[in-house]
This record gives C-alpha cells, sequence and structure tokens, in this order.
C-alpha cells in the first residue's frame, strides 16, 4: 500500500473505525516503517480528532419544552374537506349530475312551466286536427293561422 | 442518543403527551446539541429543537416503522438545523451567542473544571467555526455524536462517499489551520 493511499483512509476510514481488520492492520504496518505517514496520522489525532471526544453534552433550555408543550396543545387545524384523491371526487361528482338528471327528468317533465307550454301546444294541436276552429277547407286541411290562409 | 422503545412512540402517536415528554427526555440533548453545533447560535438551536419535536409530534402517526425511529430524528434534526443556517443572516453575532449558550450549561462546574472546560470549548468553537456548514454537520455527526458512516449518510440524505469526502475535506481544514498555529 503506498503513501497516497494510506494517507487518504488515515483522513477518514482510519480515524473513523470504519476499516475492515485486514485493511486496518495493512495500514498499522505501514506506520511503522514511514514516518511520514506516521507524523500525519499523530497530527490528526491530535487536532482533528481528539479535540472533539471531550465535547461535553449540553442540555436543551426549559423554554424549550414550554415553547413545544404550546404549539402542540392547540389542535393542528385540519380543513374541513380534504380531497385525497382528486380523479375520484371528479368521477363522483359526474356520476352524481348524471344520476341526478335522469331520475329527476320524469319530474321536471311533467311539473313547472316547460310541462304547462308544452301541454298547451299539445291540447293546442289536438284542437286543429278536431276542426273545431272553423278553419278547415274542403280536404279537411286546417287554415287555422292567417299565414296560411295567406299562400292559400 | 437513548434507544426509544416502540412501545412508547405508539403510546405517543395516540397524543399521548406524558409518553411524548419522555421521547423530549430521551432525545432533546441529542437534538438540541446538533443544533447548536451547527447553527452555532443558542436562539436559532431552540428554534431548531422546538420545530424538530413539533414535527415529530404532528407525523408520528404517520410513522410506520419502515426505518428506525433514530435515522428519521438524526434526518428532521440535520435538515432543519442546516435550512435554518442557510436561512439566516445573524452571523456576526453567532459565535458569541454559542459561547453563552455553552456557558450556561456547566454552572455546576468545579473552579479548576471549568478552566480545562473553558479552554476545550473555545478550541472546539474555534474549529467548528473553520468549517462550512455541510461540513459541520458531518464532523458533529461522526465525533460528537458518534455516528457511523452509513448513518451520516441517511441522516443528509448524501452518498456514502460524500460523506468521507467532506470529513477528509473538514479534517484537512483542521489540519492546515493547526499547522499555521493560529488556534487558540
Amino acid at each position: 500500500m503506498n503513501c497516497k493511499k494510506v494517507r487518504g483512509l488515515l483522513m477518514t476510514d482510519y480515524v473513523d473505525g470504519e476499516l475492515r481488520p485486514g485493511i486496518r492492520s495493512r495500514i498499522k504496518e505501514h506506520l511503522t516503517g514511514c514516518s511520514g505517514c506516521r507524523t500525519l496520522e499523530q497530527a490528526l489525532q491530535k487536532k482533528a480528532v481528539e479535540p472533539f471526544k471531550n465535547a461535553q453534552k449540553v442540555q436543551a433550555p426549559g423554554i424549550v419544552w414550554e415553547g413545544i408543550k404550546e404549539a402542540i396543545a392547540v389542535p393542528e387545524r385540519v380543513p374541513v374537506f380534504i380531497i385525497r384523491r382528486p380523479a375520484f371526487a371528479l368521477a363522483a361528482c359526474a356520476a352524481l349530475i348524471f344520476l341526478m338528471a335522469v331520475f329527476a327528468r320524469p319530474f321536471f317533465i311533467s311539473h313547472g312551466p316547460v310541462a304547462e307550454y308544452m301541454q298547451e301546444q299539445a291540447e293546442f294541436f289536438a284542437y286543429l286536427d278536431t276542426g273545431a276552429n272553423g278553419f278547415m277547407d274542403e280536404e279537411g286541411i286546417g287554415l287555422g293561422t292567417s299565414i296560411e290562409e295567406y299562400f292559400l | 442518543m437513548q434507544d426509544i422503545s416502540k412501545e412508547l412512540l405508539t403510546q405517543a402517536s395516540t397524543g399521548d403527551i406524558q409518553a411524548f415528554e419522555e421521547i423530549y427526555r430521551l432525545a432533546s440533548s441529542f437534538v438540541y446539541s446538533v443544533a447548536l453545533r451547527v447553527t452555532r447560535n443558542a436562539d436559532e438551536a431552540k428554534e431548531v429543537s422546538q420545530d424538530v419535536f413539533i414535527k415529530i409530534y404532528n407525523n408520528l402517526r404517520s410513522f410506520r416503522f419502515r426505518s428506525s425511529f433514530k435515522t428519521w430524528l438524526y434526518r428532521i434534526t440535520t435538515n432543519t438545523a442546516l435550512n435554518v443556517l442557510k436561512k439566516s443572516s445573524k452571523d456576526i453575532n453567532r459565535r458569541v451567542n454559542y459561547d453563552v449558550a455553552l456557558k450556561a450549561n456547566d454552572d455546576s462546574a468545579t473552579a479548576t473544571h471549568a478552566i480545562e472546560m473553558d479552554d476545550n470549548k473555545k478550541l472546539l468553537s474555534s474549529l467548528l467555526d473553520m468549517l462550512n456548514p455541510d461540513q459541520r454537520a458531518c464532523i458533529v455527526l461522526r465525533e460528537i455524536e458518534g455516528l457511523n458512516y452509513r448513518e451520516i449518510s441517511k441522516a443528509l440524505s448524501i452518498n456514502i462517499n460524500t460523506v468521507r469526502s467532506r470529513l477528509k475535506r473538514a479534517r484537512e481544514t483542521l489540519l492546515a489551520h493547526g499547522k499555521r498555529g493560529d488556534r487558540p
């Protein structure tokens, strides 16, 4: 193992204990015979690894939990109506409108102003057919309107 | 960080505040420590810690134990801390605020021990100051919190080789600084 490779591993996997035992022992062997790499390893331990080993544990101040407690005591605002699957909701709405159209059709046909108008028209044409209006010619063709009279 | 049992997590996920407080007790030191060392600002560390635990509380119901809770916590903590740091423009007061926060933690220390601790704190503080936020997060997770490469890569959502290269660059920076002899 050459110095370049050893130095690369020293800076990372070696000091962090991430190496397989075989490779680790080969590096140790290299360090016994190479003063340059040994110096680097010692400097690394002293200046970049050991200072962190004595890092004190810090505790969160009490105010942190107070803030959390306050925040979670207020229930999270949940939207009243959540559409989780928009495509499904759209299809359901379309189906509902279709069903309303199909089932409500008889109701709208038999009631309301449109139905009344249609009824009046039907009665009027029936009235024309009976000849009761007095505008029938000899062949029985109705002359119920002034337009018909004009053309004839 | 201490282990948190599945039972406790399940209990807290139903809205049990006492169970959640127990989770806070077990994990808050880790969360606050990482937040303080990454952001280098006590106010932001408090803000990050609160955000992290509120996120956990609100999302615990949907946690399915597919990954470990620790990994989830590491990820939320580091992401929140790094995001707050990136948004922040309080760099001028950061160092002072950080030292005040650490000082508040060792009121009970004896005089001699306090001096030693003070020296170490200053050293640690100056070392962390030299690193960029990404390198700092890696060093804090590895050296102070003792996470392995795999855990760091999951926490930061980066490749293991990126963890290696960030740690390598961070250590090169620390060594270069040590050689110049301008360390306190």
